[in-house]
């Protein structure tokens, strides 16, 4: 049998238009290839 | 071509390390890759309705290259399928900061929505009515949450987290098939969802259960006869139903009496309780229409106010001043009388165009006109001014250096000012003189009229000094 009250709990707000500027500035858009780019500006600082 | 994730330099197929900074092009290549490959199960999967999914794949095709421009685009649509603006928006957003190149489809989408209004405005109520009957539901205020959601799916009959929640209200009510049918509804949007088959899976359980029961009832029958002992006897008689007792009976009026019985009995826990459900949900109807109504024209309302002061503003404009064609009509007189070296009369024409109509050439001749008027006027001023200052006409001179002065301070180096002092000297206005030499100090101090003036200044500070001290 569901669990009504832990059922709800998985529901969150959606993010309403006045909030879509601080949707857009909080993501996060780290991606492999900024990892790769800082782990290989390290190895090159590393070697000169 | 490839080019270098660190420098940018242009990278051949077989290039392992970049030509110029020796960066690993191999592993930046498996990462593009494996970008294009999440992307693409993302968009079989899109297409197959497997919406979740599709979000999945997409997430990870941007976690592995945030600049997949396409994964960007496809994850905003498929938000916006799912009734989540705001996020579409977002990813929108960002792709075209990424891409501002006019092939970008986001550039498309977002057009779209700015060139219409109303269709955004829709689609943030909708969100706020979501979140409202979510809200309800965390305050036990059910009733109004379901009314609010059938609402919604109304206007967002696409908004699968409305039918998730509708559905798991109907099931914490025991209304499995209603639930279902919700249910079924978020499923043909997003087909292959973990919530909605959680859901569906419970539901599903319970109506299977209540038909078991149903089954079992039916299964226990009386038997037909019954049997009883009467002293040494023991009697069998056909076993009769509450109901064949009744009719057997003798007695009408017990019946008659029996039947009004249970006619209150069914008033009372039957009918009035409904009669009383019917007037809440009319009340929390009532309710939710109000705070919808208050809502969207609280919205319509502000904006319309903004509408109206920005049309006002832009009515203060046109107000008093020619229209379009009467400004390029007068432009073109203006420039005519110009050409014939009548500045008085294109100084008129001028007056009376609104060079906020005016493009951007109009604005120019405008411009080189209205300086060529303006400098005549300060040359027909001063030559009147040193005539009046010569005659002694001293008003008349203040008149005339006043209005060059007006326009420009520093007409004829100066002497515009200069004369100007002088002219009120000669009225006998000594403090505006004094402004004036002032001027002609500041300005103009190593000259010839800078050290006349501050000659003057010290004299009349020296006569004032000696006035006081009488």
């Amino acid at each position: 049998m569901l669990d009504f009250e832990e059922e709800l709990k998985k529901f969150s707000p959606s993010i309403e238009v006045k909030e879509a500027e601080d949707a857009i500035q909080s993501k996060d858009l780290t991606d492999f290839i900024d990892i790769l780019k800082q782990m290989t500006a390290d190895q090159q600082r590393r070697i000169h | 071509m490839l080019e270098c994730f660190m420098c940018g330099t242009p990278a051949d197929h077989s290039d392992t390390l970049c030509r110029y900074c020796g960066a690993n092009l191999d592993t930046y290549r498996m990462i593009l890759d494996a970008s294009d490959r999440a992307y693409n199960a993302g968009l079989a999967k899109a297409k197959c309705r497997d919406l979740s999914g599709a979000i999945a794949d997409l997430f990870k095709a941007l976690r592995f290259n945030k600049r997949n421009t396409k994964a960007r685009n496809l994850l905003g649509l498929v938000y916006m399928e799912i009734g989540e603006t705001v996020l579409a928006l977002r990813e929108w957003v960002i792709s075209k900061n990424f891409d501002d190149t006019p092939d970008n489809l986001a550039q498309g989408y977002l057009a779209q929505i700015q060139n219409d209004s109303r269709l955004l405005e829709r689609m943030d109520l909708d969100t706020r009515k979501f979140n409202a009957a979510l809200d309800y539901s965390k305050q036990g205020n059910l009733d109004l949450a379901r009314i609010q959601l059938k609402r919604l799916i109304q206007t967002a009959p696409k908004m699968v987290r409305a039918h998730q929640l509708l559905a798991l209200i109907y099931i914490h009510d025991g209304k499995y098939l209603e639930a279902r049918k919700e249910l079924h509804a978020a499923a043909r949007v997003d087909i292959y969802n973990s919530q909605t088959a959680a859901y569906l899976a419970e539901v599903r359980q319970q109506l299977d259960g209540q038909k078991g029961e149903k089954k079992r009832k039916i299964r226990k029958r009386e038997p037909l006869v019954m049997d009883f002992t009467d002293g040494h006897d023991t009697v069998r008689m056909p076993r009769q139903t509450f109901i064949e007792a009744l009719d057997n009976s003798k007695s009408g009026i017990l019946n008659i009496l029996l039947g009004a019985a249970l006619g209150v009995l069914i008033c009372m826990f039957l009918v009035v309780p409904q009669v009383r459900q019917t007037a809440n949900g009319d009340a929390a109807q009532a309710l939710v229409n109000a705070n919808n109504k208050a809502a969207s024209s609280e919205s319509d309302v502000a904006s319309l106010k903004a509408t109206v002061k920005k049309l006002k503003k832009r009515l203060s404009n046109y107000e008093g001043k020619a229209d379009i064609k009467q400004s390029y009509e007068m432009l073109a007189a203006a420039a005519d009388l110009y050409a014939a070296e009548d500045l008085d009369g294109a100084a008129g024409k001028l007056k009376g165009i609104n060079t906020d109509l005016l493009e951007k050439n109009g604005k120019s001749l405008y411009k080189k006109i209205g300086k060529a008027v303006e400098q005549k006027r300060m040359e027909d001023s001063y030559a009147e001014g040193e005539r009046n200052l010569s005659g002694r006409a001293y008003q008349g001179a203040i008149d005339a250096f006043t209005e060059v002065v007006k326009l420009d301070e520093n007409y004829e180096d100066g002497m515009a000012l200069y004369h100007l002092a002088e002219a009120y000297v000669g009225y006998g206005n000594k403090e505006k003189a004094k402004e004036c030499y002032e001027k002609v100090v500041q300005k103009w101090p190593w000259t010839e009229k800078g050290r006349n003036a501050r000659k003057w200044l010290a004299d009349y500070a020296q006569d004032l000094a000696q006035r006081e001290g009488n």
